[in-house]
């Protein structure tokens, strides 16, 4: 089974206790007691945030999703009242304790109750083999403000507003699937558009939670043809897993190597890729497709990236 | 001399090669078109030598892209101009009357350039003439043993530019180190 994935931020601390805090981290997953695979990501994605005494203003804005977010204080600090603090320098064993803590709230509450609904919801949108021919349709309530009309059979949906509140949609909600008869769904007003916007907006949403189920994290990934960037939601991290992916890559690890991407930007694009169709894979150790480990240089990045900022692409966003 | 780094654009003749170099190089930009005389195209003018765009990179280095004369008889430039470049943007225009017949013959013709991995191919005037679909581009690719990005892209739009050259150097950089192809 897929070991969830949470994460930890840290903002507004020094050098030196962002090299700590790293330290600290690897010590505590080596205490092999974790029962998530723990990364350090951005504050948006993050479980569990330690601010830096400078950064305590932003407290109530990343509580405010419901995550944990702690202080780190030296002894001559003041914080207000009420402020959950951690004390400096940071230890092993009270960072453990703090993962530890998140692990209990998070992945109970996101196993049992929350994420089922958006896998459920991932598993109707898969690409259907050729001969089904089910006309059964869907409304989902909760993941937009409105509700979305889901027709798989005519590789269509409906939504009265855009896929923008899909993005911003948060994985712990709960969402509502109910099944329509096709003469309920002939009564919805709004445009159809294609399916494959919502399939790769709710694969992109699932990666939260680690692979879909029923993909091989092991397993040789490869595109069979690139997404359709031109009208899909993305971001550029998509655009660098596709060009990854456009040859095999021996499974979600080796993948993170070579793109140097965090876990969940891997997992979101692979989860989106299967359910658009256009993920092909293979099983583990199968030969004829796998294939070598690629290395890049560090001089290779370098002209990229040099090239990618003469062209003003860092800048952009999907 | 400063060092350079090629991309090269390359397609049919109106496919849009050197609207799209100048919607990322600007004013740096130099044109080479003279009146078209080939009556089955209907283009005032079309490009008889080549086209580059230039960009200055901060470590003194320049990235040129440059756009290839559509017409057949200009392959010998072809030839030259992909010695040593970094990636190929070929742009098909979708509303010619055998668009995979030009993809096939620009594959063939850059054929070194295809072995990298480093190419991306833009199919313009899709709204209009959508067919062939892309599915029928990734077909076609995949019977001759490639994967390579293909885009329905309006090449005056320099997001849908940018978008192919940041796939392209993606392309390049994820490779990996044996297929480095740079002079």
């Amino acid at each position: 089974m897929e070991q969830a994935e949470l994460g930890l931020a840290h903002v507004g601390l020094s050098e030196a206790d962002i090299r700590r805090l790293r330290a600290m981290l690897m010590m505590a997953l080596a205490d092999g007691t974790l029962r998530a695979r723990w990364t350090l990501t951005d504050a948006q994605h993050a479980h569990v945030v330690i601010l830096g005494v400078e950064a305590l203003d932003r407290r109530e804005s990343f509580a405010a999703d419901g995550r944990i977010v702690v202080v780190l204080v030296g002894a001559a600090d003041r914080v207000p009242p009420g402020t959950r603090t951690l004390t400096w320098p940071i230890r092993a064993e009270t960072l453990l304790a703090l993962l530890k803590e998140t692990e209990g709230r998070t992945l109970s509450r996101s196993s049992v109750d929350h994420t089922r609904p958006l896998i459920q919801l991932a598993e109707l949108l898969r690409p259907a083999p050729r001969e089904t021919d089910s006309a059964q349709a869907w409304r989902v309530t909760g993941l937009a403000r409105a509700p979305i009309y889901v027709a798989p059979h005519r590789r269509q949906f409906f939504c009265s507003e855009s896929l923008r509140s899909v993005h911003r949609f948060d994985a712990r909600k709960d969402i509502e699937l109910t099944p329509l008869a096709p003469a309920e769904l002939s009564s919805v007003s709004d445009s159809p558009k294609p399916l494959v916007m919502l399939q790769w907006s709710v694969g992109l949403l699932t990666g939260a939670y680690g692979l879909l189920p029923w993909l091989d994290a092991s397993a040789t990934l490869r595109l069979q043809r690139f997404p359709e960037f031109q009208v899909l939601h993305h971001e550029p991290v998509h655009r660098r897993l596709a060009a990854a992916f456009s040859r095999p890559v021996d499974g979600v690890d080796a993948a993170i190597e070579l793109t140097k991407l965090d876990r969940r930007s891997v997992c979101s694009f692979l989860n989106g890729a299967d359910l658009c169709g256009y993920l092909r894979t293979s099983a583990p150790g199968d030969g004829a497709a796998s294939a070598p480990a690629r290395t890049v240089s560090g001089s290779k990045r370098s002209l990229v990236q040099l090239l990618r900022r003469a062209l003003g692409i860092e800048a952009l966003h999907g | 001399m400063a060092e350079e780094h090629k991309i090269i654009f390359t397609g049919s003749v109106g496919a849009g090669k050197t609207t799209a170099i100048a919607a990322v190089a600007g004013k740096n930009m130099v044109r080479t078109e003279a009146v078209n005389t080939d009556t089955r195209v209907a283009k005032a003018t079309t490009t008889v030598g080549f086209d580059y765009g230039e960009i200055g990179l901060p470590d003194g280095s320049v990235l040129r892209l440059y756009g290839t004369p559509g017409q057949r008889r200009f392959a010998f430039l072809w030839r030259i101009l992909a010695r040593g470049a970094l990636g190929l943007v070929v742009l098909v225009d979708n509303s010619r009357p055998d668009p995979l017949g030009d993809l096939a013959m620009y594959l063939e013709n850059f054929a070194d350039l295809v072995k990298t991995g480093a190419v991306v191919v833009g199919v313009g005037r899709t709204e209009t003439h959508p067919e062939p679909s892309l599915d029928a581009y990734y077909r076609f690719l995949e019977s001759r043993q490639l994967m390579l990005p293909v885009f329905a892209v309006d090449v005056r739009e320099q997001e849908h530019v940018l978008m192919m050259l940041d796939v392209l150097l993606n392309m390049l950089e994820l490779a990996g180190d044996e297929e480095a192809h740079h002079g």
